[in-house]
């Protein structure tokens, strides 16, 4: 039978990023709340993340209108242009805490390695896509991803690399590398980390890490950042003290309170109930990414949608990870829920791109029945 | 993409997620009671600032110059008391007998104090308690909620009024400022530095704050650390600044300045805040801008603006018209004089407009036609008719008619018989020497003085340059207005062969027993050839040598190199004499020169009365030189 496309939306991935989105701007009001008591909303932080996510579905519903394919025509173009972009915010980025990852224009800032997440995805699913899985051509296909991911690590910016680094991985696998190319590439890394931390691992990374292991040895403060994230999921207990108390938070000094340690603060403010559910949200929307993956009618959008979920899972487990002390500290937002402009527009421009890809699926009998129903 | 792949990535994904589900149940089922945190019983969470303590101020030789000393009080907070009328009177009583103050009129803060906007507001009633009284009063009034007694580092000064500008003092934030220290991460309430070295300096001598994670119990109060980040201590500064010889340039400046108030007819004060009994001296390491002493005459009492400032003192400290808060040594700018003279003849070397041979011989004046009146001439007077001079001479004997001809020329019915620097070649090099900018002094609120020009005088004064600037200009006098420190700088620039230092006052950071020194900074270089800088400093020699007006700053059996300058500011006299101001400008030893000193007196004569404080400031400065350079 042949395949209807039809624009349908996906209600399980509206239901899981709406659900995020939403938590979001809660907690960002909170945060904001606890600088002006009483006005939540009104200016600061949580009036800001409610913005962000109404551009974040407006950019989602655009790009779910678009048809995919259209992306595998401009993969170069696209893949270059991010290229150009982290080059630039390396040059002529903003410097805040040491690092270049953001471009200045006019008061806001662009995250290039934001986008560059998505267009490397792009590039490699556009490579590998109708062509016969090699050894070589993964390896091209890695090469792909790699320029991105070293001026990521030169920023420096390690969690978004790793991120970067997992979704490539993920990417060359759905597109089935032999086994054995990423079984070595694997050993191959594990190999190569211990010098490479020897080498080129800048001192307060080499620090964060000591501090993981040993969360006492604080001489930078980093340490107690990571306690702190820790007491204050510990103190939420199973429904937390509410999103809007009056209390002290015992994350109240740390600098990523609403982003890099936005899931503590969850965990803080509304306990177990409120981590749960963002991991229960995350496997909702991971689930119809991957659902998208399978039903996605061709082998570019299968790659694509399986690559650009894999990005989320990566993003979402490490931030996570990071705050319940399963890693080392490192700066990653929360995907949908973390403050920070492209973070936002970025997650919700790839569910939109998810939703234009499983909007392309084949009717399943249920479906067309209804179609044929109503026509 | 086959399915088994697709699989493959579905379950690395769960397993994350097992993970992840594992710990955060783990950590907000178990991690509260490993934490020991009682939620029943309201304990909560609180994170404490944990201040550092300031770091210290040390002279030289390591002598503390400002020190945190412990002040104890005694507050009370209004709505805290015990609320039974009964139980409170007897609190009250008991608090009259441990203070000494009256019971009438601790009840009357209580009132006060209830009735008010913020009852918890706690109330000082002792901020003078000794050790002893305050264990004494804690242990009588304990079981008393309402009555706190605590100790809060007090900053103390020493050495009286003798470096108070340079230290600055440490008070509350400014009511403009608090956004950006509370950005800076101080609390409201925090103490600053506010002045001097304490204002510049704020960041080494704060330290890095530390924190506290506590469990306290429902009111606040902590009961337990469970993660602690403890703050970094703040640096201690070494200032360049020995006390001892500071002293010493003092009662010497003080001796100058009377004898130049003195010294002058009163009859002669036209100007209506004369005299003033002002001066300052400065004494700078000729090669690495190191400032062995800074004398600012009025001063006033460190320890009054500190902690506890004493407003009535305070009011008339700044309604004194002497400004005793105004540094005279780098805040407030005067015309120069003949110390700039050394200067002017570097420059003409320099620009070839003068060799050391050049003679021009003064008869006690030069008159020049007016530019455009040709019946009109100025006449411009010489301190004596000084003869024929060679440059050495000239700066030797100070001839003004020299320095006319150096710094506009000269020219006779329309003939040019000398040709000068002009005003723009002599400003550049004015400037060069770092006239007219900041120094880069480690002290806020440094005067960057004028050096004038064209286009200053047309925006400023409205008037076209003229030749006359110009040879007022010559003599360093008119609009040209500079620091004493501005002038040891330059003078250490033609001392130590052109290098323009910007001079400091801490000369190391002090943690534990490792001592960071701050080094040389130099803000330029006076282009000036080595060779025409040893004309100017031999120069500088015979004026300080027999015959010389310098002569007077000149210790016996030294070598120096030096310069007077006599001012005349304000409103002429009915003689047309006018009030003049007493510079001198020297350094030593002359073959090597390791010190320059200069003093400036609001009344004087350059020679009869700054030239004597130099020679005491050198004499005191080499009869203890080991001591002074650690």
């Amino acid at each position: 039978m042949m395949a209807i496309a039809t624009r349908r939306v996906d209600p399980w991935l509206l239901l899981g990023t709406g659900g995020l989105l939403l938590l979001g701007v809660g907690v960002a009001a909170s945060v904001g709340g606890a600088e002006s008591p009483g006005a939540p909303f009104e200016g600061g932080p949580g009036a800001r993340q409610l913005l962000l996510a109404s551009a974040g579905v407006g950019v989602a519903g655009a790009a779910s209108m678009l048809d995919y394919h259209l992306l595998r025509r401009h993969a170069l173009w696209l893949y270059l242009g991010a290229l150009a972009l982290l080059v630039a915010a390396l040059i002529i980025g903003v410097d805040i805490h040491g690092s270049r990852r953001w471009l200045g224009i006019g008061t806001a800032t662009l995250q290039p390695s934001e986008l560059a997440k998505v267009a490397v995805v792009v590039m490699m699913a556009a490579l590998l896509a109708g062509r016969a899985a090699s050894a070589t051509l993964t390896l091209v296909a890695l090469g792909v991803a790699t320029p991105a991911i070293a001026l990521v690590v030169l920023e420096p910016d390690t969690g978004t690399a790793l991120v970067l680094a997992t979704g490539s991985l993920a990417v060359v696998i759905a597109a089935g590398a032999p086994w054995r190319v990423v079984a070595s590439l694997l050993i191959a890394a594990v190999a190569v980390v211990p010098l490479l931390f020897a080498v080129a691992v800048p001192d307060y990374q080499r620090e964060r890490l000591a501090v993981f292991v040993d969360p006492a040895r604080d001489p930078l403060g980093s340490g107690f950042n990571v306690r702190q994230a820790e007491v204050a999921i510990s103190t939420g207990g199973l429904t937390g003290d509410g999103l809007f108390n009056e209390g002290d938070s015992s994350l109240e000094h740390v600098a990523g309170r609403g982003s890099d340690f936005v899931f503590a603060q969850v965990g803080e403010d509304l306990g177990l109930a409120g981590t749960l559910a963002i991991l229960a949200l995350f496997g909702l929307v991971v689930w119809r990414g991957f659902e998208a993956a399978r039903a996605a009618p061709d082998a570019f959008g299968q790659l694509l949608a399986a690559g650009l979920t894999s990005i989320m899972v990566a993003q979402a487990a490490l931030h996570i990870a990071v705050n319940v002390r399963l890693f080392p500290a490192t700066g990653i937002t929360l995907p949908f829920v973390s403050a920070g402009g492209t973070s936002v527009v970025t997650v919700c421009l790839i569910v939109g791109l998810l939703q234009s890809i499983a909007a392309q699926r084949p009717a399943n009998v249920r479906e067309q029945w209804t179609a044929a129903r109503w026509r | 993409m086959t399915a088994s792949r697709l699989l493959v990535l579905r379950l690395f994904a769960l397993a994350l997620g097992a993970a992840l589900l594992t710990q955060i149940v783990s950590l907000h089922v178990f991690g509260a009671s490993s934490l020991g945190l009682d939620r029943s019983s309201g304990e909560r969470l609180r994170v404490l600032d944990v201040v550092p303590a300031r770091g210290r101020i040390l002279d030289r030789a390591g002598r503390p110059l400002a020190v945190n000393t412990p002040q104890f009080i005694a507050q009370i907070v209004p709505a805290d008391l015990p609320a039974d009328a009964d139980a409170r009177r007897g609190a009250l009583a008991r608090l009259e007998v441990r203070t000494g103050i009256p019971y009438a009129g601790l009840e009357r803060a209580v009132q006060a104090g209830l009735a008010s906007v913020d009852p918890l507001a706690p109330i000082a009633i002792r901020d003078d308690l000794t050790r002893d009284e305050a264990t004494a009063l804690r242990a009588a009034m304990s079981g008393v909620d309402g009555v706190i007694v605590e100790a809060r580092a007090q900053r103390q000064y020493a050495g009286g009024d003798l470096l108070a500008h340079v230290l600055g003092y440490v008070g509350p934030i400014a009511a403009g400022d608090t956004e950006a220290y509370l950005d800076a991460g101080y609390g409201l309430d925090a103490r600053v530095g506010q002045g001097g070295v304490e204002f510049s300096y704020e960041d080494a001598l704060r330290g890095v704050p530390g924190e506290d994670l506590v469990v306290a119990d429902a009111a606040g109060h902590p009961l337990r650390v469970l993660e602690a980040r403890p703050p970094e201590a703040g640096a201690d500064l070494v200032l360049s600044i020995d006390l001892e010889f500071q002293q010493t340039v003092r009662a010497a400046l003080l001796e100058g300045i009377a004898a130049g108030v003195a010294g002058q007819e009163p009859s002669q004060w036209p100007n209506p805040d004369s005299p003033r009994e002002a001066g300052a001296a400065v004494v700078m390491d000729a090669h690495s801008g190191e400032l062995l002493a800074l004398v600012s005459y009025p001063s006033f009492e460190a320890n009054l603006l500190g902690t506890q400032p004493d407003d009535e003192a305070l009011a008339a400290l700044i309604a004194n018209p002497d400004r005793p808060l105004v540094d005279r040594t780098y805040m407030e700018v005067g015309a120069p004089g003949s110390i700039f003279k050394p200067l002017v003849a570097a420059a003409a070397l320099q620009e070839g407009v003068a060799t050391p041979g050049t003679q021009v011989t003064s008869r006690g004046l030069i008159s020049i036609r007016d530019q455009f009146q040709p019946d009109v001439y100025y006449v411009f007077r010489d301190w004596a008719a000084h003869g024929t001079l060679d440059l050495y001479g000239g700066i030797a004997r100070s001839s003004d008619v020299y320095f006319y001809y150096l710094a506009g020329g000269y020219a006779q019915n329309g003939v040019q018989l000398f040709e000068g620097l002009g005003n723009d070649r002599l400003a550049r090099y004015a400037r060069a020497a770092g006239l007219g900018a900041p120094t880069g002094l480690d002290l806020p609120g440094e005067a960057a003085g004028l050096v004038p020009d064209a286009a200053w005088k047309d925006a400023a004064v409205g008037d076209p340059w003229v030749l006359g600037d110009t040879y007022t200009l010559g003599i360093g006098q008119g609009y040209l207005a500079v620091t004493p420190l501005q002038m040891a700088v330059a003078g250490a620039a033609i001392a130590n062969g052109g290098t323009v230092l910007a001079p400091h006052v801490v000369a190391a950071l002090q943690r534990g027993e490792t001592l960071t020194p701050l080094g040389v900074t130099s803000a330029g270089t006076l282009p000036v050839d080595a060779a025409n800088l040893a004309v100017v400093r031999e120069a500088m020699r015979r004026a300080a040598d027999a015959g010389g007006t310098a002569l007077t700053g000149k210790p016996a059996g030294m070598t120096i190199g030096g310069k007077t300058g006599t001012a005349e500011f304000g409103r002429p006299a009915a003689d047309a004499s006018f009030d003049t101001h007493a510079w001198y400008l020297g350094f030593a030893p002359f073959d090597d020169p390791e010190v320059v000193v200069v003093v400036y007196l609001e009344h004087g004569v350059g020679s009869t009365h700054a030239g004597p404080v130099a020679r005491r400031i050198f004499e005191a400065y080499f009869s203890r030189g080991a001591q002074v350079t650690r």
